[in-house]
């Protein structure tokens, strides 16, 4: 007897060069196939071939979705067309499309040969919409109901029906032009007796999203009405699919990501970090590096100016990197947090005026503190130094703060009313124009204070 | 009036000459969460109004959608039998996620009010830590016998199921109630109903433990692509269940934390306009200060190195931009790499395959700004001549190779060290990039200067 739970692609390779046919079929029922699936992402395209010959056709089709992108590719083009058939069969088409998105053209259209008329027209109605629209993530697998449907005929219905769907959780109704007219839950048909009528027990507010819409609002939909499954139309309010919530966690884990990348000056990189190339991490960050470099210029030049002073107090130029990054840290704190909310529905432009004022109330408090903390590090830690200057760095960092936070404040409102991403634009641009205003004042304050 | 479609004030307009039967219709038709949304702008007598006028059961469907300060607001105002009502339609994870918000005097109202069955419940699950997956759990699922015939499983579902959160999937277990499977209703009433549920039923149940962490059990749901997860405790007893709604809620959350550290923010829940100035101050201040404070690195070296910005003051003129690109830099490299731990794809079993990468990445980002960087100093400022802008330019040369190696490496590090990546390594890669920029940069200079002046 094997023990499955040492199960790594040592174990799995011996399995299959011994053709251990019985041991093998045991192991894949008994084990998860999701984590078997990565240990058969390991092992050669012949034993992988060998495993589909032997496996059960609902499970190989299970494995395969689960394999990685290249896996596929590899098994695809090694695959027999009877094998290529039986996979279509047995995957849920969005599955399907999922994984032909990725594929090139030659293979896709070897897998669309084998694929008889229905299927193909469902794969190719899929693949027409935009990727990241409702239309490319959507199932065509559900159940659907009449309006004029006994409940003993809706669970007759279910059964024929839910064999291939991917829930039955809920059901759709229909009317005869196949319009979207209202929702029940299976909860309901089971408890009522069989002769009422679905019309009579359905919900008509149903929540809807249609194919073109983006991925995210369906996914922020969804996640503000509790929705486990959303009915997806077309634009004449014909039901054509559903979307379950299990897809969207992933189409919501891809947009905090991609939120994180913009705001670190990045332009969005799909896909896991080892698996990037070098050329696509470098695309994606070369951009904002060079505009950056190249704008931070302007902070230089204002420092040039006064050149002359720096000459005379040279001193003055040790701080230069505190100020810059004290109001640096203080704009992305501003930024960051007004970014969140927008992204997170709660900020609109309209809320600008409460932004600045909460904005200006909080730096208030900070500038003082820091204002005070600074000159008490100066008096405990170099009580011999000139404390003019730094009364002067003080004062710089105190309306820095106010400064920084209003531009972190205001900046990804401003996006927004313009249309921008809020991410995108505003998080790298707040760190230059608030070095450069930074500059400005330390030095225009110097200037006054110091008679330099 | 539409009442399919009522502004704030048409609503506000039948509760003041309540119009109860339109309102019944609103309640009826608008769906709870949008109703919920325009509570936020009623008074509390409003509201009030409208609670007593509404059937409990769509009532109650509202207050799990409101705010937390409206539930606060509302669970002061309310009367005892108003409680009892709220506590037999809400679900019970949706009550404990506000208990756990609420001050301590409203949390004994209500469990005053709580029967004692419900109170035990409510008990157990506040238990739990607010971070594991004890407190996302809910009790009502439906449990069957691996004994059990389809024909007696279904039954068991239409008498279980009825407050049950999910029916979808039927969780069985043994005599001991150790979780030994689950099956799925689909299955159920598709088979024969003379067929055992152990013969339909999934053996390979992927579950959690109710210690586990929250974003363990994102993970899970996001891995095995699953609507629903069974919790057990240590002895695998079945406890509760976890929906894949409320794990949707936690991504959420837990990515506004994981923003908010990288921005050196002490994480703050709640919405930015609910939230106090107090609070978001305190929240603030902390990285504020400790940057600071650690900015004097920076003013070190600049004092260290005097001499040389003394002899050529114009090196300070690139200062800014050195510090910028360094930064920016290693928040790209940390970025990816932070993302990277969160979602699992990363462990520090790879720190040398990111570092080899970040190398790379860093070589040909390096030559592509050196390149850039001499050829906007000889033509933007040709009196400053080719040897400060091969100088400066080498300098950001070496300043991306460290800021991205450091970038990269500086997360991973804080995973071994098992401190959280994205409050360690967002705030502190900046300060500890600035001070490597700035060290290279002034040997640079020292050395150029000593050779032209040789």
């Amino acid at each position: 007897m094997i023990d499955f739970n040492q199960c790594n692609p040592e174990l799995l390779s011996q399995l299959i060069e011994g053709r251990q046919v019985k041991n093998l079929r045991e192991l894949f029922d008994e084990m998860n196939i999701v984590d078997l699936a990565d240990i058969v992402a390991e092992l050669t395209v012949e034993e992988i071939l060998f495993l589909f010959k032997t496996l059960r056709k609902d499970i190989s089709a299970q494995l395969f979705t689960y394999l990685p992108n290249e896996v596929k590719a590899d098994m695809i083009s090694s695959f027999t067309s009877g094998q290529i058939k039986s996979m279509i069969e047995t995957l849920y088409t969005d599955d399907l499309v999922d994984f032909l998105q990725d594929l090139p053209a030659n293979v896709i259209r070897q897998i669309l040969k084998e694929a008889d008329h229905e299927q193909r027209s469902e794969i190719n109605l899929l693949l027409s919409f935009p990727s990241y629209s409702a239309g490319s993530l959507m199932s065509l697998d559900f159940v659907e109901l009449k309006a004029e449907d006994s409940v003993k005929q809706a669970i007759s219905k279910i059964k024929r029906q839910g064999k291939d769907a991917e829930t039955i959780q809920v059901c759709f109704v229909v009317d005869e032009l196949r319009n979207l007219v209202g929702s029940v839950s299976l909860r309901t048909i089971l408890f009522e007796e069989d002769d009422v009528l679905i019309k009579d027990i359905m919900d008509i507010d149903v929540i809807y999203a249609t194919v073109y819409d983006d991925q995210e609002r369906v996914a922020k939909l969804m996640q503000r009405y509790d929705l486990t499954v959303c009915p997806i139309v077309n634009d004449e309010l014909r039901l054509i699919g559903i979307v379950t919530i299990d897809d969207m966690i992933d189409v919501l884990e891809d947009e905090v990501t991609e939120d994180i990348q913009k705001m670190a000056a990045i332009i969005p990189l799909d896909g896991s970090y080892l698996e990037n190339s070098l050329q696509d991490i470098l695309k994606s960050r070369i951009a904002w590096l060079l505009v950056l470099m190249v704008s931070a210029t302007l902070t230089g030049s204002i420092i040039g100016g006064f050149e002359e002073q720096i000459e005379l107090l040279p001193a003055l130029s040790f701080f230069i990197p505190m100020i810059m990054s004290t109001s640096g840290n203080a704009g992305t704190q501003a930024s960051t947090m007004v970014i969140r909310g927008i992204v997170v529905d709660q900020l609109d432009t309209k809320d600008v005026f409460k932004v600045l004022s909460k904005e200006l109330l909080v730096a208030l408090l900070s500038g003082s503190v820091i204002f005070a903390a600074n000159m008490i590090r100066v008096l405990v830690f170099m009580p011999s130094s000139d404390l003019s200057v730094h009364f002067v760095v003080s004062m710089t960092l105190f309306l820095m703060m106010i400064i920084s936070k209003m531009v972190g404040g205001v900046l990804p409102l401003l996006a927004k009313k313009f249309n921008q991403d809020p991410a995108a634009m505003a998080a790298p641009l707040i760190t230059t124009i608030v070095d450069a205003l930074a500059m400005l004042i330390y030095f225009s304050l110097a200037l006054l204070w110091l008679g330099l | 009036m539409d009442l399919l479609n009522l502004t704030l004030s048409e609503f506000r307009v039948l509760i003041e000459t309540k119009r109860v039967k339109e309102l019944r219709i609103v309640f009826e038709e608008w769906h709870p969460a949008d109703i919920a949304d325009m509570l936020t702008y009623l008074s509390l007598e409003e509201i009030l109004f409208l609670f007593k006028t509404i059937n409990k059961e769509q009532t109650s469907q509202v207050f799990s959608y409101c705010t937390i300060e409206t539930q606060e607001r509302l669970i002061e105002a309310f009367s005892g039998p108003q409680i009892k009502s709220i506590l037999e339609h809400v679900e019970f994870d949706d009550v404990v996620d506000f208990l756990e918000e609420l001050p301590d005097n409203l949390v004994r109202k209500v469990l005053q009010n709580a029967s004692d069955s419900q109170r035990q419940e409510i008990n157990i699950l506040l238990s739990y830590h607010p971070n594991s997956a004890g407190a996302l759990i809910t009790t009502k699922y439906v449990e069957i016998n691996e004994e059990d015939t389809l024909k007696e499983a279904i039954n068991k579902v239409r008498s279980q199921g009825k407050g049950a959160a999910s029916i979808q999937t039927c969780f069985v277990v043994n005599q001991n109630d150790r979780l030994i499977g689950t099956a799925r209703l689909k299955d159920m009433m598709t088979n024969p109903e003379d067929e055992r549920v152990s013969e339909i039923m999934e053996t390979d149940v992927i579950s959690v433990n109710t210690k586990d962490d929250r974003e363990e059990v994102v993970k899970v749901f996001s891995k095995y692509d699953l609507s629903v997860v069974p919790v057990v405790n240590d002895q695998f007893c079945l406890v509760g269940i976890i929906t894949v709604d409320d794990v949707i809620d936690v991504i959420e959350e837990e990515a506004t934390e994981d923003i908010q550290k990288m921005a050196a923010i002490n994480p703050l829940e709640g919405s930015y306009l609910q939230t106090s100035v107090m609070d978001m101050f305190k929240s603030r201040i902390p990285w504020l200060l400790v940057l600071m404070i650690s900015a004097t690195l920076t003013g070190l070296v600049m004092e260290a190195y005097a001499h040389i910005t003394v002899a050529l003051t114009s090196l300070v003129m690139f200062i800014p931009m050195l510090m910028d690109t360094a930064g920016n830099a290693g928040s790209q490299a940390s970025a990816m790499v932070i993302r990277g731990i969160a979602i699992d794809h990363l462990d520090i079993k790879d720190f040398f395959v990111v570092l080899w990468k970040e190398m790379k990445a860093s070589v040909i980002t390096g030559i592509i700004l050196f390149v850039v960087n001499v050829l906007r100093i000889v033509i933007f400022s040709p009196s400053l001549g080719w040897g400060i802008a091969v100088l400066v330019s080498i300098a950001i040369f070496f300043t991306i190779m460290l800021a991205n190696l450091i970038g990269g490496s500086l997360p991973l590090v804080a995973l071994l060290i098992k401190v959280d990546p994205a409050a360690m390594a967002g705030p502190v890669i900046t300060t500890l990039v600035d001070v490597v920029a700035l060290i290279i940069y002034f040997n640079m200079a020292a050395f150029y200067l000593g050779r032209v002046l040789a």
